[in-house]
């Protein structure tokens, strides 16, 4: 199971990579695997304001659609288009490609809120 | 797993192949291996096993053998020659369907019934009930395996190990008792993917034989096990009915586009004056094929919307995988089919447009 230690998580299975006040927002490796292949990602619009734990958009893979949460909460600066042709970049690269969005920070102080790479592994087991 | 659920004696393999399983119909199989796409798509190139042991077979024999079948099935059964086999349906009084399931002919007096999982008990129990004719019924469910092998290079695979000498003269809908190895099997030329294939019937306890056999000989033909993920999305490409789905109780063979198949000419079976009765009157309802043109995922149960009014439901949607759209089975009301429809995705109207069937016209089924 990768798990990439700079990340922080959740335990509805986002990523975060923060720099600075940006935050870009992922789902993990486990979560792909789970979901199976995605064929559909719903990007919100740029602009649009996100709060920690609430639902923030949906993907869908084959069988089933699944929401996707904020782990933090700010203004979406960006989302990845890519996914709008290749879907599949969520499956073959959740840390790298497959980002999904980037959130700029209302409130910095909610990235040390969230799980440590170590954590989340207890969570999800090897 | 729940202890509710039962397996198929390849549960240990797909454990082993590190299967996803999921609970469908009773029992828990593998819904897929490595992908559902990577799967689908290697059916329609290459070939793919499925373990389609769940579904129910039965046996019905006797000299009333056909009569019987004839009144408790909607299509023509005395048209069947001996190794030949049809899509029917076993309707109710009033036209619903109770299931819909392959009849062969395996003797003069001899048939089996291939039926699905989730149904076999009702369907088992209903048909012990029009019993008046005194015909032997046996339900070999439990002894018996079907896997599946579908894909253009099934032909070429499976020739190799027969000791029937022409598998390329196997006609569809027909099938042969012969060898696979020294296991004795049923193989009959049907399938529900569109493509070429076979579905073969042997006795449980040489299911996990055959399947071993199969992936042997199949490493050379890029053969890949495919599990029921796939298994909806092939069907789905081609526009074939899923029991529960599309069919129900609920549901006539004629709302269902499947007027060909109920024979209306022959004698008197359960369900003919209903059916004759509704196809006199007319519809108001009617099964479609759709594409979506903006993109979003139609699932079971979204609200069909016609001029900005609900008009229907989905019954089927996914994305397929070889047309690279997301399409959709669906019921809409009303005499006049409409060019475009909505379909309501999480309370948002996303555009449509109807289509005719199948989706992928490019399957080799018939070659």
């Amino acid at each position: 199971m990768n798990i990439p230690k700079e990340l922080k998580y959740t335990k509805e299975h986002e990523w975060a990579r923060i720099d600075g006040k940006v935050a870009t927002i992922g789902i993990s490796d486990y979560a792909q695997k789970e979901l199976g292949d995605i064929v559909f990602v719903e990007l919100p619009p740029v602009g649009t304001a996100v709060e920690r734990d609430k639902e923030m958009t949906t993907i869908e893979s084959v069988k089933a659609a699944s929401d996707i949460f904020a782990p933090v909460s700010g203004k979406i600066i960006e989302v990845n288009n890519s996914l709008d042709e290749q879907p599949e970049l969520v499956n073959k690269e959740p840390y790298g490609q497959g980002w999904i969005v980037k959130i700029e920070m209302s409130n910095a102080n909610e990235a040390a809120g969230l799980m440590s790479a170590e954590n989340y592994t207890k969570l999800v087991g090897d | 797993m729940s202890a509710d659920f039962k397996i198929t004696p390849l549960y240990d393999v797909h454990q082993g192949l590190g299967a996803k399983m999921v609970d469908f119909g009773g029992w828990n199989m593998p819904v897929q291996y490595t992908g559902i796409i990577a799967e689908h798509k290697n059916t329609r190139e290459n070939v793919g096993l499925f373990d389609i042991c769940h579904m129910g077979e039965f046996i019905v024999q006797g000299e009333e053998s056909r009569d019987f079948l004839q009144r408790v099935t909607v299509n023509d059964v005395a048209r069947l020659t001996i190794g030949q086999s049809h899509y029917s349906l076993l309707c109710n009084q009033q036209g619903g369907i109770i299931d819909d399931l392959i009849v062969y002919r395996i003797d003069r007096i001899k048939y089996m019934l291939v039926v699905n999982a989730g149904t076999k008990d009702n369907d088992w129990a209903w048909l012990n009930q029009q019993n008046t004719f005194g015909v032997e019924l046996e339900d070999v469910s439990d002894h018996t395996c079907k896997l599946d092998l579908q894909g253009p290079k099934s032909r070429e695979m499976l020739k190799r190990l027969l000791s029937y000498p022409d598998l390329d003269k196997l006609e569809y809908f027909h099938f042969i008792e012969c060898n696979i190895g020294h296991l004795e099997a049923i193989i009959s030329r049907t399938g529900y993917t569109g493509e070429l294939g076979f579905e073969i019937y042997v006795t449980a306890h040489e299911a996990v034989h055959l399947w071993k056999l199969l992936m042997d000989q199949g490493a050379a033909y890029n053969l890949k096990p495919v599990g029921l993920g796939a298994r909806d999305t092939l069907r789905l490409e081609m526009g074939y009915s899923l029991y529960g789905h599309e069919l129900s109780i609920e549901h006539t063979p004629l709302e269902a586009g499947l007027d060909w198949v109920v024979k209306g000419d022959k004698e008197d079976f359960i369900g003919k004056k209903a059916l004759l009765n509704k196809k006199a009157k007319g519809i108001t309802q009617k099964l479609v094929a759709f594409e979506m043109t903006e993109k979003a995922v139609p699932r079971n149960g979204c609200k069909i919307m016609v001029d900005n009014t609900e008009g229907g439901v989905v019954t089927s949607g996914s994305y397929g995988p070889s047309v690279d759209k997301f399409i959709g089975l669906g019921y809409v009301a009303g005499a006049i089919m409409p060019e475009s429809i909505g379909i309501e995705v999480r309370n948002k109207v996303y555009p449509a447009r109807i289509v005719s069937l199948p989706f992928y016209k490019k399957g080799t089924v018939r070659i």
